[in-house]
């Protein structure tokens, strides 16, 4: 059971349309094994944020299956696959989506209310302390609509952690900030992850964070094309094949020809 | 999930206030009108029921073959024989005693009175009138007709020769109390009576020809020594008229038991329809306010999709998302419904007090109904929540990855 992946997609396609039938995801076939930080990168439009998705169990593949845990979520209706994001999951977007009718601490809570019938006191504790974390120990009971886009975004991050999921999925989540505040959640991302060991997937086009990553994978036009571990080939090789012109992963090279 | 549904649909509702607080007034409005409506017709039904057999026998025990003159308020058909028909031999039921007896065991049973009855003619000087002679005991037929309570003038006495007249007769006839009269039967039997007291039954015609007098001495002048006509029973429910005149069929099988309701159709029928409008009325008023609150959790599904989408991002399952709305309906229709009791309960108060300063031009007090009350509270709570079906569904609809790729 030790080395069974966290993650595996095997050969999951997504199109959209019914009448002109548009397809963003080709045979991708991947695993994540548990623990890692990876990055997904690529051209606007090449799928990034349709994979995260699907790996997200927030949509399904049109084909393909994905298994987390040795699980095939395509098994899965509806409300489990919820009742699955909602335990296992932690959503990072790129707007943070939070609550304007909840003040802070009732937006971090909210991942706990929806599946548990009471709030414990260890809960309450908890998003107090991950609020702490986070920095925002004094905007606790501020309205979201008071807080700046570096905090509201640092609150969703403490909401994704509030029932300590196994993995944080990340798209763009620091897309909306300005340098400064999205170079503070990017640290408190990385501090979060080696306390944890979570497993991570992010989207970015920030070729600085992607170099930070264990594993990079580089995504075009709904193909896997790139592949890079920065800390096993070191920062020289990462960024040659990451400018390199031509793709390092079989299937899409030859899919691409 | 309730809880946490619950606690979303308070939040959504309370960040749009003004449409929370016009939903929930129109949900009052229309629910005090519905209490208001349903508690006016009862009221005005009451007493009408009350109007019409208040003072009226509820069942009677007749002999078989005998049509009961005394649910004829209006001239009374024991008058007919002297207008045309041949006389018929009238029924009479004999070994009385037993059976009054019996009937005064009963519980279900307020009063039985026996009574004996035909007609004949008075005379006061040279005027005559056609009247219906009623031979009662006093302390019984006092329980159904309040002759002592309506005794207008001098005194409420049928011992021996005494006799009361109705205030119509008494004026046709010019009586004082303590005048003389004689009656004179179509038998050409004859007697003199003192006229002791003048009643008022408010009704015209009982008013213009009843004679009460003691049974004895009915029985004497009507030639039905030892026996009488029929006899009259009231009961504490007039609706349970039917039930018991059940019971007694089966106890007293050789007579005819009648109830007030045979003699009511046309009453009963103008009831039901009456009572059927009002429901009419109360039904679109309900629909009117179900659509209302209907529309504005539909408005609020489309203001919430954001909402709606992170919720169930981050978990909420399709229940979860329907259930805030229902949790929308229900608080809104418990809310609006509850004030709507306490503003139907004023409009109420308003009601009577309006009807006391009218000086009896409202002759009819309304009350509100426990039962009903709690109907229509019911009721009102469950549209509510259906209304917001509607509007759970459309959530239920909504895909999350919709909202998050558009921002
Ligand atoms: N529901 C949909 N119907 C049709 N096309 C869609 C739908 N959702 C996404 N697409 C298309 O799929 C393609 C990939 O979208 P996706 O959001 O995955 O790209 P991305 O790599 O995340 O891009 P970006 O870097 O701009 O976020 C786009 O061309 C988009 O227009
Ligand atoms: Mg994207």
């Amino acid at each position: 059971m030790d080395n069974l992946p966290l993650i595996e997609l095997s050969k999951v396609n997504k199109i959209y349309g019914k009448l002109v039938k548009s397809q963003i995801l080709f045979d991708i076939t991947m695993t994540v094994p548990s623990g890692q930080f990876l990055v997904l990168i690529g051209p606007s439009g090449s799928g990034k944020s349709t994979l995260l998705n699907i790996i997200g169990a927030l949509d399904r593949p049109t084909t393909g299956e994905v298994f987390i845990q040795g699980k095939n979520l395509g098994k899965f209706s509806d409300e489990e696959l919820a009742r699955f994001r909602n335990q296992f999951i932690g959503f990072i977007f790129q707007f943070h989506y939070l609550l304007p009718e909840f003040n802070a601490l009732e937006n971090v809570l909210v991942s706990y209310w929806i599946h548990s019938l009471k709030p414990s006191k260890e809960i309450l504790e908890r998003a107090m302390y991950l609020l702490e974390q986070v920095g925002l120990k004094d905007s606790v009971r501020k309205r979201i609509n008071l807080l700046s886009g570096g905090q509201q975004q640092r609150v969703a991050i403490a909401r994704a952690l509030l029932n300590s999921p196994q993995l944080i999925l990340a798209d763009e989540p620091t897309g909306a900030l300005d340098t400064k505040t999205g170079e503070q959640v990017l640290e408190l991302l990385a501090q979060i992850r080696q306390e944890s060991k979570m497993t991570m997937i992010m989207v970015t086009h920030n070729r600085e964070v992607a170099l930070r990553a264990d594993r990079i994978i580089e995504l075009i036009d709904g193909k896997l094309c790139k592949e890079v571990y920065p800390k096993t080939v070191g920062l020289h090789e990462t960024i040659k094949i990451l400018e390199s012109h031509s793709c390092n992963l079989e299937d899409a090279e030859s899919s691409l020809s | 999930m309730f809880r946490f549904a619950l606690r979303m649909a308070w939040r959504f509702l309370i960040t749009s206030r003004s449409q929370m607080l016009l939903v929930i007034l129109g949900i009052t409005v229309g629910v005090s009108i519905q209490i208001f409506l349903s508690s006016l017709i009862s009221g005005l039904q009451a007493d009408l029921i009350q109007q019409t057999v208040g003072d009226a026998p509820h069942i009677i025990i007749a002999p078989e073959d005998r049509t009961p003159s005394s649910f004829l308020l209006s001239q009374g058909n024991l008058v007919v024989p002297l207008l045309a028909s041949p006389v018929k031999e009238e029924s009479k039921i004999l070994s009385w005693q037993p059976i009054q007896k019996q009937l005064l065991q009963r519980q279900d049973i307020r009063v039985s009175s026996p009574l004996v009855e035909g007609s004949g003619i008075v005379q006061k000087e040279d005027l005559k009138k056609n009247v219906i002679l009623k031979g009662v005991f006093l302390n019984y037929a006092d329980l159904i007709y309040k002759l002592k309570e309506r005794t207008r003038e001098g005194i409420t006495q049928i011992g021996g020769n005494n006799i009361l007249v109705g205030k119509e007769l008494a004026s046709d006839l010019r009586l004082n109390p303590g005048d003389t009269i004689s009656i004179v039967m179509p038998s050409g039997k004859q007697g003199r009576f003192i006229v002791s007291g003048i009643f008022d039954l408010e009704n015209k015609a009982t008013n213009s020809s009843w004679i009460f007098m003691d049974l004895p001495t009915a029985q004497t002048l009507l030639d039905k020594e030892g026996a009488i006509s029929i006899i009259e029973i009231q009961i504490d429910q007039v609706f349970q008229s039917e039930n018991i005149a059940q019971k007694l069929k089966q106890e007293f099988t050789q007579y005819n038991i009648e109830t007030w309701q045979t003699r009511n159709q046309q009453l009963l029928s103008a009831l039901r329809s009456q009572s059927l409008s009002s429901y009419m009325i109360q039904f679109f008023v309900l629909l009117a306010v179900t659509l209302g609150i209907a529309s504005v959790l539909v408005v609020s599904v489309t203001q919430k999709i954001r909402e709606i989408g992170i919720l169930k991002a981050i978990g909420t399952t399709n229940t979860g998302v329907s259930l805030i709305f229902l949790m929308q309906g229900a608080i809104l229709g418990v809310f609006g419904s509850s004030l709507g009791v306490l503003s139907g309960f004023l409009l109420i108060r308003l009601f009577q007090q309006v009807a006391q300063a009218s000086g009896g031009a409202i002759s009819f007090s309304i009350d509100v109904n426990l039962f009903s009350l709690l109907l229509i509270l019911t009721i009102s709570i469950i549209a509510s929540i259906l209304a917001a079906i509607s509007p759970a569904r459309q959530a239920t609809k909504l895909v999350p990855i919709e909202v998050i790729r558009n921002g």
